[in-house]
């Protein structure tokens, strides 16, 4: 009988640790506010339970998901904004947590099938759209649109992305700022200007690459590292066609984008990125650019602070991109539109007003005029108004791209990637086909009308 | 007091049994029988992963048919899988003859060929990036300062050769591994059989042909059906190579699926894939399994 017994003890605690050793493990790094170091293991939907307890008495806690594995490093503007709000606030408690792009939308949506979203969270736009229609995020219209003095703090169309009819689910976390990056040392040690047009940049090239300079540090096995190409897109009609793509009237293979991925060709022909372009993703482009290797690199504002520690910072500048001779409509047209949106999950809203007003007030600290001038002092381009003077010996990549955002080219609302919505890969997979020599602009563009009924971009009339 | 045939008589009790098994076949159907099943239903459904999948019936796999990207993926995989049938199995095996013999130093080997089969896969693709990739990679940059610069080749992101590296890549992974299943399969054979053959005059090669590979029947077996299995289910070398590119002429079944799965949120679309792969896989090994077993009956 005692060996029966001790069998089924044995059992018992196999099985038992069985299951306590399927639970996922989290990286502690991942969380990264100091004060809740120790609940930082905790899995996403263990932490949502968690913020429904008050804990120290009246301190009310709100988990706070971004998209960065390193936020501290790779996007310090939120950390310092929630190390700052959190000693503003001692009666909150916003704790921050963050994993890698893709993990991150594949955990929200699971988290989003198991109530078990967190408080305030990032989204892909497509994403955030989908959620929103699912009824899974907070319509916050009510407590932003309604205070006037915070919506005109923004800069213009900054909340209009995440609007669906009157309700506001989000608002922008940063600014699409893309363009292209460039070595100014590198064209005046090789006796070019900054070019202006897609002509002066092919010859820039062919003078660069005859002298061993790599003109444009580029990395396709992260095919959404194109950012500077919708810009281009931009130019060449991409607004005057999608709307009749979206609702069956047109095709992405038209005349007007064929033209856009003929030039695209004609840079991959030029040989204007690294060699090994292919298996290189936009971290090691970064570096190709940042070690002086490279003289332009497609990216945007999230680079700045990155390129201000360079030893070159000076040199660094900032471009539109090309102008195009054959191009449609204005061509001096820049990207300064909203990023992906910041939103709250329908559950806090509906089952902790207290936690949903936390919220509110960190989404009102982060934009207002504290968070903006952490925003700033981090290198970072806030989506609301910013009054102050930047130093441009202090920070010169800081103030140059800022004198990009501040000039007077127009940009669209949305970004080219952001109104396609979920089906952005594909698209940036149609680019960078071309640049890696897989599809000429003919097949890309088939590629896409295909892809377009397939998934579902096609609405059905 | 335990029972009346003896101290270990209630160990084989039908109720001993069913407790004993029970937590892993909860556990079993829990995490893989259940999950085959929702896998198949999303198959047959339009889904994003966000709200209530659509059904949708077999418009999935009619796309599937169309889908150059899902061929292509099929391709590699079965590269992959001949690649590594291939090399792993005879490698293996001679590998583990030699290590079966008595040498200074066999401990040492044993323990540095079996060292790449506890690395994190993802750190293996690291490892051999740097070797493969033909502009910074080890191989290419050793071909140009030998001056055989035509022998210089797109190890992986060309158009060709990617699904031939990621199985040589396997083959350094797992070598120590599959060596270690045939020793143990070579320690259980008596050494009477290779005593009587010596008598007989029988050579090395004639013991190894008609001794140790017919005793190690099912070894071989058993590592065939792990290879097919594992040669569906290389996911991160090809990912920390390629990550499937150039667009996707280097995906796999696994990595393209994942990519339709999580990058394009296509969920019920990468179920498909996932289904087929998992079919495959299945089909591979118990076609496998049902030759084998029809040539021992024939043998015997």
């Amino acid at each position: 009988m005692k060996r029966r017994i001790f069998t089924l003890i044995l059992c018992t605690s196999i099985f038992t640790a069985s299951l306590s050793g399927c639970a996922k493990e989290k990286n502690d790094n991942n969380h990264i506010t100091e004060p809740t170091a120790n609940e930082s293991s905790e899995s996403q939907g263990q932490a949502a339970q968690t913020t429904s307890q008050k804990e120290n008495g009246e301190k009310v806690k709100i988990i706070f998901s971004e998209h960065l594995a390193d936020i501290k490093s790779n996007a310090p503007q939120v950390y310092n904004i929630v190390q700052a709000f959190n000693a503003a606030n001692p009666d909150i408690e916003v704790v921050l947590e963050g994993q890698a792009s893709d993990e991150h939308t594949t955990q929200m949506k699971l988290a989003a099938q198991t109530n078990s979203l967190p408080d305030i969270f990032y989204l892909l736009s497509g994403d955030a759209k989908e959620m929103a229609d699912a009824g899974y995020l907070a319509d916050i219209s009510e407590d932003i649109l309604n205070d006037q003095e915070f919506v005109d703090s923004f800069l213009p169309g900054m909340l209009e992305s995440m609007k669906i009819g009157d309700c506001l689910y989000g608002i922008p976390a940063e600014m699409f700022v893309n363009g292209i990056w460039y070595n100014k040392a590198l064209f005046d040690q090789n006796n070019l200007s900054i070019p202006v047009t897609f002509d002066d940049m092919l010859n820039c090239a062919q003078v660069l690459k005859e002298n061993g300079i790599i003109p444009m540090a580029r990395g396709t096995k992260d095919v959404f590292s194109c950012w500077a190409t919708w810009t281009m897109h931009c130019r060449y009609g991409f607004y005057d066609h999608i709307d009749g793509i979206i609702n069956g009237t047109d095709k992405w293979n038209n005349p007007d984008y064929k033209k856009f991925y003929q030039m695209i060709e004609k840079m991959a022909k030029a040989e204007m990125f690294p060699e090994n372009m292919i298996t290189m993703g936009y971290d090691e482009a970064q570096q190709m650019f940042a070690s002086g290797q490279a003289a332009m690199f497609d990216s945007g504002v999230w680079d700045t602070a990155q390129f201000e520690q360079s030893d070159f910072a000076d040199s660094i500048g900032f471009w539109w991109g090309p102008q195009f001779s054959d191009g449609i409509g204005n061509q001096k047209i820049s990207m300064k539109a909203p990023s992906h949106p910041y939103c709250i999950s329908a559950k806090t809203k509906e089952e902790s007003p207290e936690k949903y007003e936390a919220c509110i007030r960190f989404l009102k600290f982060y934009y207002g005029k504290e968070g903006t001038q952490i925003i700033v002092d981090s290198n970072c381009v806030p989506v609301t108004k910013y009054d102050g003077e930047i130093d441009q010996e202090q920070f010169p990549v800081y103030a140059n791209i800022m004198a990009a955002i501040n000039d007077d080219w127009e940009s669209p609302l949305i970004c080219p990637n952001v109104y396609v919505g979920t089906f952005e890969t594909t698209y940036f997979e149609s680019i960078t086909g071309v640049l890696n020599g897989v599809y000429t602009p003919e097949e890309a563009m088939d590629f896409l009308d295909e892809q377009s009924e397939i998934q579902g971009l096609v609405k059905k009339q | 007091m335990f029972g009346k045939e003896g101290n270990m008589y209630w160990l084989s009790k039908k109720t001993t049994k069913i407790v004993m098994i029970l937590p892993a076949l909860l556990l079993f159907t829990l995490y893989i029988i259940v999950p085959i099943f929702i896998m198949a239903y999303y198959s047959f459904c339009d889904y994003t992963g966000i709200g209530n999948p659509v059904f949708v019936g077999v418009q999935n796999y009619q796309h599937l048919i169309k889908d150059k990207f899902f061929f292509s993926s099929l391709k590699n995989t079965i590269i992959i899988l001949l690649m590594i049938m291939l090399l792993v199995l005879p490698f293996s095996f001679l590998l583990s003859l030699k290590l079966n013999q008595a040498f200074k130093g066999n401990g040492l080997i044993k323990a540095f060929n079996f060292s790449p089969f506890v690395i994190a896969p993802i750190l293996v693709g690291l490892i051999w990036y740097f070797i493969l990739d033909p502009s910074i990679g080890l191989i290419n940059n050793l071909l140009s300062l030998f001056k055989l610069d035509q022998l210089k080749q797109q190890w992986i992101g060309g158009k060709t050769l990617t699904p031939y590296s990621v199985a040589v890549v396997y083959l350094w992974q797992v070598l120590g591994y599959y060596t270690t299943i045939f020793l143990a399969g070579l320690k259980g054979i008596s050494q009477d059989y290779y005593e009587a053959a010596a008598i007989d005059g029988a050579s090395y090669w004639q013991k190894v042909f008609y001794i140790t590979i017919p005793m190690l029947r099912e070894t071989i077996v058993i590592i065939v059906v792990l290879l097919i299995t594992g040669g569906f289910k290389i996911f991160e070398t090809v990912q920390q190579l390629t990550g499937g590119g150039p667009n996707h002429l280097s995906d796999v079944l696994v990595t393209y699926m994942y990519h339709t799965t999580f990058t394009t949120s296509r969920y019920g679309y990468g179920m498909a894939i996932a289904s087929i792969s998992a079919v495959f896989s299945f089909a591979c090994a118990v076609i496998y399994l049902f030759i084998n077993k029809k040539s021992i009956k024939e043998s015997n």
